[in-house]
Order: structure tokens, then sequence, then C-alpha cells
């Protein structure tokens, strides 16, 4: 029996412009991926834009804090805190939550592509692997200058591998972005550490007497060091590209940000899962691995084991080989079949774009500004600034210190914020964990920066010593923050 | 002396490696729960019973305590009353030597007798158990589950029926160490694997799963007799003091409390301090990544299982000797045969394990026993707060104690006059009040001088580095009376909260 073409033909054009399973994942991923304002550090950014905006100089000391003031800090990314003031005045925080979903939306595009460098077909391994990349990179998903990183590092990665596989030369398209990059973000340096990878790889690749190793290695590092030329047209030059590796293993940094912690798998259960799921896909499918495949892996596996906020390593330099893989064993079977016919190149694309579209509208011109007034010390702020507090030496709380910067600065100057290079370099990290840890000396720090105004987190057990000390009162407390004042003698 | 008698004696890399890690494990005494144990065993020797209710806190008196190791305990104590402490090093590192042999016996059934293969395994499964290579009641369980996982093999691969043996050890491994659960889950990807092999045979279908040795007829009698075995062993466990009650201890670690969560051992892995484990466990997937060949499930399900076991609870990676390093051999081997430098690294290495077994190893454990059992004690100077005990047992001030967790156990053994606070016996302490209390004073929460008031403390002993003695520095109501290296003494000032005892 045969049907009639045109009873066919509606349903299909129908299904045609029902979403695919990667346009509903990546849909859903810029929905979610909005979120809310919820980083300490964007606001310290915005305040670096502000001050550029408005001098017209990039700062290369420090201003904003009582402890360092005046010593040598430069804004790395200080393009970026441009932009950031610039979206912030004409959208307010709710445009900076579009720029970040759109840029991580723009990274799990390139992720995706990425993903298809051994197939292009969108079967169930590809969709696990697009869900897993949307996991590693919503776990790190701040609007913050990172994002920068991950999507350029994406299209680093898109180039080369696509590159590799016989695909258009576009690693030249890699220079400008360099130039770029290197005045946006300081992860520049973690882009020129992946054309060594690559280029060890194809080292490896040359020294078993492969054939064009040779050649892919000369060209490899040819981009690197034209793109390595381009990230020194920066205000800084060299000292810009290189300043993250001072911090690279700096212990105290490492163990005390939570950020830079190695993961905890026990809190964060989907890292556990996922990294495990990888090793299932290890152990079903035995195919072997070229070189530079092992290296990636490594690489990804040693960097996010360091450090939890390098989970995009997974997503970049993992992933990919477990989807390659993935692919193998869905191989012929019923569920890739029900995939490749859920797929429908083109409408669900449109579906995408008019989603995306829709949401950036409604968030920027109609939504209230999307920021928790329980994250912040916004209570705390309002105090400082009715109480007119500001002849007081201040001790904050680590990460309230970029909130103060932008919303209190020039009255209050902070003691500590999450500009970790000039605060560590400076040895005021120290100070401030000898008092927040209640350690050895910590009221000799008190008494070195005459200390006389305390901002931190409510429950902290400082507030416990302090009242016992007798000399601190409490002046202040929400459900966020307590202010604690030192008390004179005759007060007393 | 002619060339073949020189390298007969010359020691191979396995024996130096195995030598190297049992003077590695005559490091001193860093544990605090060692004491625990001793204090259990002494009290068990003094009073011929075994202990069912708490005796050394005081805020827990008379509470219900599953002493699952409580043999461990007894034996612990006769080995520090014949040789001192420098006994229970040398125990830990015979134990820990006897359980690397062991595995090196296994690495042998599985057709890596010498070569680079079992010499880079080997290395991996020394240097991550280093973790736990520590005098306390696991070392037993390092090396029965060695044993398990040695016999298991043994079977499968050769068809030799499991030892009776095994029922024995399972009845004094459930009273040595809650570990016991290991040996009878190790069963179970072996039973898994002949299952799947069993199913396959019957149905002619499946993906490529196994190796040669599946290759076996009488497969249904040997799931008969693993699970007869099995059974047997379980049913062993049960002969303890506290029946039932043993068999589900090892159960609450499946949902520790957040405390326990806090306790660096049965954290997750901090890889930033852990770069060995790490070093090892990328090896691993290394190894898995460039070798072609397959991989035997039950091989899958211990690397599995493992991998998980050791991301939760750093404590855990000493599995990579009995579950990760057999399952790697035949990928190592395949990586130390390919062209170029993997292959010449390889001949190598198995040029340099040529040699001779067992002559260098027994001439250094015996020069090791003798030397540590002749040596001043070997203790921590930075761990354990001797001279505040010192300072304590000679001034004996009145009041009771408040003591830092980790001290508990010590001022057990060596400071008896005053009952702890708390100890390493988590579990004993969670089921109570007393331990949210604890908490409390620990994080100085609000109510810490009411909970120091209701204990009736009067004597406050912490490390250092604690946030406590911030605290009690600036409070007028303590007073800091002793200071040393490692630990701080503070008194309650007379007139400040309850009258002291």
């Amino acid at each position: 029996m045969t049907a009639e073409p045109g009873a066919r033909s509606s349903p299909s054009r129908l299904r045609g412009w029902l979403p695919t399973p990667e346009v509903i994942l990546l849909g859903l991923a810029f929905w979610v991926g909005i979120g809310m304002i919820r980083d300490f550090d964007i606001w310290w950014h915005l305040a670096a834009g502000r001050e550029i905006v408005q001098t017209g100089i990039i700062p290369t000391v420090d201003s904003w804090s009582h402890t360092v003031a005046g010593k040598d800090w430069f804004a790395h990314e200080w393009l970026t805190e441009i932009l950031f003031y610039g979206l912030y005045v004409w959208g307010g925080v709710n445009a900076l939550l579009l720029w970040k979903a759109l840029t991580g939306l723009a990274t799990l595009i390139l992720l995706s592509r990425v993903y298809q460098r051994a197939d292009p077909a969108k079967g169930p391994a590809y969709v696990l692997g697009l869900l897993a990349g949307i996991i590693c990179i919503y776990y790190h998903w701040l609007e913050r200058p990172h994002l920068i990183t991950n999507l350029f590092l994406a299209v680093q990665v898109w180039c080369l591998e696509r590159w590799l596989r016989g695909g258009p030369d576009r690693l030249k398209w890699l220079v400008p972005l360099y130039l770029l990059w290197a005045n946006l973000h300081g992860g520049v340096i973690v882009g020129l550490a992946t054309f060594g990878l690559y280029g060890a790889g194809q080292f490896i690749s040359f020294l078993a007497d492969e054939s064009g190793a040779e050649a892919r290695l000369r060209h490899i590092a040819l981009v690197a060091l034209l793109c390595l030329g381009a990230s020194l047209v920066n205000p800084r030059g060299v000292d810009l590209v290189t300043y993250p590796l001072k911090y690279t293993g700096a212990g105290t940094l490492a163990a005390d940000i939570t950020e830079w912690t190695s993961p905890d798998f026990k809190e964060y259960r989907p890292m556990e899962v996922l990294l495990l799921s990888l090793l299932l896909g290890l152990l079903l499918v035995r195919t072997g691995a070229l070189p530079t495949e092992v290296i990636l892996v490594l690489a990804g596996l040693h960097l996010f084991l360091q450090s939890k906020r390098n989970i995009v390593f997974l997503a970049l330099f993992v992933l990919p080989v477990a989807v390659d893989r993935l692919r193998l064993l869905f191989k012929g079977g019923r569920l890739e079949g029900a995939f490749s016919r859920a797929d429908r190149p083109g409408a669900g694309r449109a579906l995408l774009v008019a989603f995306v579209l829709l949401v950036s509208v409604h968030l920027v011109w109609i939504q209230p500004p999307r920021i928790s007034s329980n994250y912040y010390p916004q209570g705390a702020v309002d105090y400082l600034k009715e109480a007119g507090l500001g002849d007081r030496p201040m001790l904050n709380e680590f990460v309230f210190g970029g909130y103060f910067v932008w919303h209190l600065y020039p009255e209050y100057r902070v003691f500590i914020d999450s500009r970790t290079d000039l605060f560590f370099d400076q040895f005021i990290f120290a100070e401030y964990l000898a008092v927040f840890k209640l350690a050895m000396g910590w009221q000799e720090v008190l008494d070195k920066w005459d200390i006389s105004l305390m901002v931190f987190e409510v429950g902290h057990p400082l507030s416990t010593v302090l009242e016992a000390t007798g000399h601190w009162k409490e002046v202040y407390q929400d459900r966020v923050a307590t202010i604690w004042i030192r008390q004179e003698a005759d007060e007393r | 002396m002619n060339r073949r008698s020189r390298s007969s004696w010359r020691p191979g890399l396995r024996e130096l490696l195995l030598a190297l890690f049992f003077l590695s494990c005559l490091g001193p005494v860093i544990d605090y729960d060692l004491w625990l144990h001793m204090a259990a065993g002494r009290e068990m020797w003094e009073t011929g019973r075994i202990v069912h209710l708490d005796s050394f806190s005081h805020t827990v008196p008379g509470a219900e305590w599953i002493y699952h190791e409580w043999l461990a305990a007894l034996l612990s104590f006769a080995i520090y009353s014949v040789a001192g402490v420098n006994g229970m090093v040398l125990l830990k590192a015979v134990m820990m030597t006897a359980s690397m042999a062991v595995l090196l016996g296994l690495f042998h059934l599985r057709g890596h007798g010498r070569g680079p293969a079992p010499v880079v395994a080997l290395l991996a499964a020394m240097v991550a158990s280093r973790n736990v290579a520590l005098e306390r009641p696991h070392l037993f369980t390092i090396l029965f589950l060695m044993l398990f996982v040695y016999w298991l093999e043994r079977q499968r691969r050769f068809g030799r029926a499991l030892p009776w043996t095994m029922v024995p050890i399972c009845a004094l491994w459930a009273n040595i160490h809650g570990g016991f659960i290991l040996g009878l889950l190790a069963f179970g990807p072996f039973l898994v694997e002949d299952v799947w092999i069993w199913l396959r045979e019957r149905y002619k279908e499946g993906p490529e799963w196994v190796d040669e040795a599946d290759k076996i007829r009488n497969l249904e009698g040997r799931i008969r007799r693993s699970l007869t075995m099995l059974a047997a062993c379980a049913f062993a466990t049960l002969f303890n003091p506290y029946g039932l009650q043993t068999l589900l201890y090892p159960l609450q670690y499946a949902n520790p409390s957040p405390f326990m969560k806090q306790i660096e051992e049965w954290a997750s892995p901090n890889f930033q301090k852990q770069i060995v484990l790490e070093a090892v466990l990328l090896a691993l997937v290394g190894a898995l990544l460039l070798s072609r060949r397959s991989v035997a499930l039950r091989d899958g399900i211990f690397v599995m299982a493992a991998a998980h076991l050791i991301l939760t609870a750093v404590r855990n990676s000493f599995l990579v000797g009995p579950f990760i390093a057999p399952a790697s051999l035949d990928h190592l081997a395949d990586f130390f045969t390919r062209p170029g430098l993997p292959g010449r690294l390889g001949r190598k290495i198995g040029h340099l394990d040529r040699g001779r077994f067992g002559s260098l190893l027994l001439v250094t454990v015996l020069a090791g026993s003798i030397w540590v059992l002749n040596s001043p004690e070997r203790i921590s100077s930075e761990r354990f707060p001797t001279e505040a005990v010192a300072w304590l047992n000679e001034n004996r001030p009145p009041g009771r104690l408040f003591n830092d967790y980790d001290f508990g156990g010590y001022l057990m053994f060596n400071l008896p006059a005053y009952p702890v606070f708390v100890d390493g016996r988590v579990d004993v302490y969670s089921k109570h009040r007393a331990f949210s209390d604890f908490l409390e004073v620990w994080r100085l929460g609000a109510r810490w001088e009411e909970v120091l008031d209701r204990y009736g403390v009067g004597v406050v002993l912490v490390e250092q580095r604690q946030s406590l003695v911030a605290l009690l520095g600036v409070h007028e109501g303590w007073e800091k009376v002793f200071e040393g290296e490692v630990a701080v003494v503070f008194l309650r000032r007379s007139g400040y909260g309850p009258a002291q005892e």
C-alpha cells in the first residue's frame, strides 16, 4: 500500500519545524545559562570599566584599597571591562546576563562542531557529548571575562581539528583573534599552551615517521609564533601575556579560593558521573588513540583534577575523544537510527534563533534586574552609606571587596578584593587569611592596619571572637553580612 | 665466578622496589587513631573483657560502642607491650610489603611474572598505597583483600578451587577491621563475569568481553563453588561479639556525616597534594587510551569501582593495587612493545628486572627490623601533644577536658586521668548530642560558653593553629597556661563558669 503524496508531505513539513535534540539542548542551555547575577568579581570589573571610561586612562596603580593604594596594578582585562561597563550602562545587569548566555551559547555551538569532527551525524553519541559539554561549561558559567577565553579556545580547537582532519586551513584567523584575546582576558596563555599540546602530538607522530607530521608541526609552530606576536600588541607587552604563570601553583591561592581548589567529588556528583562515564567509554571501546588525543586527554584531566574551574578543558580536550568512541559503540544500533531520523537541518536552527531573540528582548527590555538580594551585602552597603564611617580603616570579607568597590568607592576603601594578583603579591592575602582563619598573629594584623571597621559574612566565627574581646561592637546584621566597629576605651 | 652465576645473585627491579618500599614504611608514627586502638586494647587486656560501652569520654560514658576492630586493638597493645611503638611501625612495614608481594603473585598468575609491565604496575600500587601506610587495622584489610583477589583470579585462570582458608580469614577479618566487606564484594566482578559468559555461551551472542582464559567447560560448577564460598565467608563474619551489627557497620560509610566529609582521609582526594596518585590514575587512562586490547568484564568492574571509591575518599587509594594494577597489566605490556621509545624503555626495564628474587628483600627486611626495633621511639614530634600531656600529668589542674578531635586517641592512651570530650570514634559520638556540642565549640558557635559550662570543662587542650586558641586567648575567663610546639593548654580562671571538680 502506498500513501498519497499530499498526505505524507504535511506531517513531514510539520516535523521539519520541530526542534531536534541538539536545538533543544542548546536552547535550554541558553535559557538556563542566563540565571541571575551571582558572581562577586563582576563588580570590580565594572568599577574598572567605569574608571577607564570616565578618565580615559587604563589604571596602572591601585586606588580602591587602603592597604596597597599606589602599588602597581594593571587592569589586564581592560577591554572586557569597558565592554562590561558599556553593557551595564545600556541595559543594566540583565545586559551582562545576556552577554554571558550568548557567549556560552556560542562556545557550545563551536564545541558541537568539534564533537562532529569524525562524523557530522548527530546521533546519540553526539547528543550525549553535547549534554556533557553543557554540564562542563555551565559549572563555571559566570558573568566574567574568562568566558571569552572559553569561547576563543573553542574557536582555536575547532580550527585546529578541522585542519588536522583534512578540512580547510583557517588557522590564520587565529592571529587577529589573539590580538583581541590578549586585551580581553589573561587566558591567552592557555591558547598558546594549546598550540604546544597539538605541536607535541605532531612531534611524537614525526618521531614515529608518520607522513606529513613534520609539515603539520612546522605549520602549527608558525601559527603559534604569529599568534604570540599578535598577543604582544597590548599596553603591557610580555607582562600581560605571562602574568598568569606567576600564580600557577601558588599554594595559598590554590588552597583557599574555592574555585581554584581540586574538585570535591562528594560535593558535586555530576563531576564524578562525568569522569566515570569517560572511563567507561574508554573501557568499552578499544580503538587505540593518536598521540595528540592522548596528550589532550591527559592535559584536560590533569587541569581539571588540579582545579575545578578548569572543567572547561574536559569539554574541549577530553569530550571530543569520548564522543568519537561513543559513536563506535552506537554505530548501526537502533538508537542511532532514531536520532538520525529526528535530525532535521535548517528549520530547528531557525527556531533556536527565534527563541534566543525572544528571550533576549524580554530579558533586556521587560524583566526587572535579575540580581539576588540574599546574595550580596546590599543591606550592609546601605548602612555604610548612611553611617558615614569612611574615615575608619575597614577590613572586609574577600568576596565582598569588589561589591564594595563598585558601590562604596571613594567614600570607603577596601582592605582586599578579588584582584588576587595584586593582593597576593603584596602579602595582603596572607594577612587577610590570618584574620579570617583566626590564626596566630590575627590581632597584630588588625593593629598593623589600625582596623576599626569590619564587614564579613554573618555566622563567621570571627563574630564570637570579636565579641569576646570586649573591644568590638556589632552595629549591623542581616541575612548576608554583619558589621562591627572597634569601640574606644571611653565607649566601652 | 662466571657471568651466569653473578647475574643469578643480582636483585631484580621488582625486588629492589619491594625492599625500598619496606624501608619507606619504617617512617615514624603519624597517625592519631593508633593510640585509640592501643588504649582500647589495654582496657580489654586489663579487664579481660571485650568493650561494648564507652569508658574513655566524659561526654558519652556508657554509650554503646560497636568496636568492630577489637581484635586488632588487642594485637596492637600486645605488640606495643613487647616491642613498643617501633613494633607497630615494623608491623606496618611487614604487612604493607607482604601485600605487595601477594600482588606480584597476582601479576604472575596473569602471565606477567616479570618485565616492564609488572614493574610499573607494582610501582603504581606502592605509591598509591602510601596514603594508608599507617599503623592501623586497615593493614589487615589491604593484605586480606590482595589474598582474596589472588585466590579468585587463580580459580578464574586455572580452575583451582577457592581455598577453605578464606572462611577462617573472613571470621578473623570481621573482628579486625570493617573492611571485610570488601573481601565479600571482591567475589562480585568474578561472579558477574562468569554469569555473563554463561549467558553468552547459552545464547551465542554478545560483544567480545572476555579473554582466552574464558574457555572453561565447568562454568556452572565454578559459579556454584564461588557462591558457596561467598555464603560460607559471609556466615563466618557473624562470628564476632556484636553479631549482625558488625555487618551493618560498614554501611554507615556509604552515607557519611557532614563532619566525616571534613576528615581528610574520608574526603575526596585533593589532587593539588596527591600529585603521585593523580599521576598513577592518568597513567592508567593513558595506557587504556593507547591500547587496543579488550578489557575483561571483571577488570572493567574493578576499575570502575576503584575509580568511584578513590574519587570519593582518598583513603581508598590503596585499591589501585588489588583492583586497578592487575587490570592494567595487558595494556602496559602492550605499550612497552610499541616501536620506538616505549619499546626501548620496556627492554631496558626488562633487562633490569632479570635478577634473582628473594635475597635482597630478605636481607633488607631482617636488617630493617633489627634497626627499627633498636631505635628510639619512632613518633613524629610535630603531630602529637607530648609536652602538653606531660604538663597536664604533672600539674593535674581541676576540671573536665575539652580536647582537639585529632588528639583524642593520643589522650585516651597517654592521659587516662582526663576522660576525653571527643576522639576519632565518630560512630560513637555522632549518635549523641555531645558531638553537636563539640562542633558548636569547635566552630566557635554562639553557644560555645554554655556548652563548656554544661560539661564542666575547666581544661582545654587544642592544637596551636585552631581558631579556638584565638577565642580563648582574648576571653577574660580563660588563661593560657602552657604553650608547646604542637599544642596549647588553657585553664578556666577561678570565678568563671561552674565550680571545678
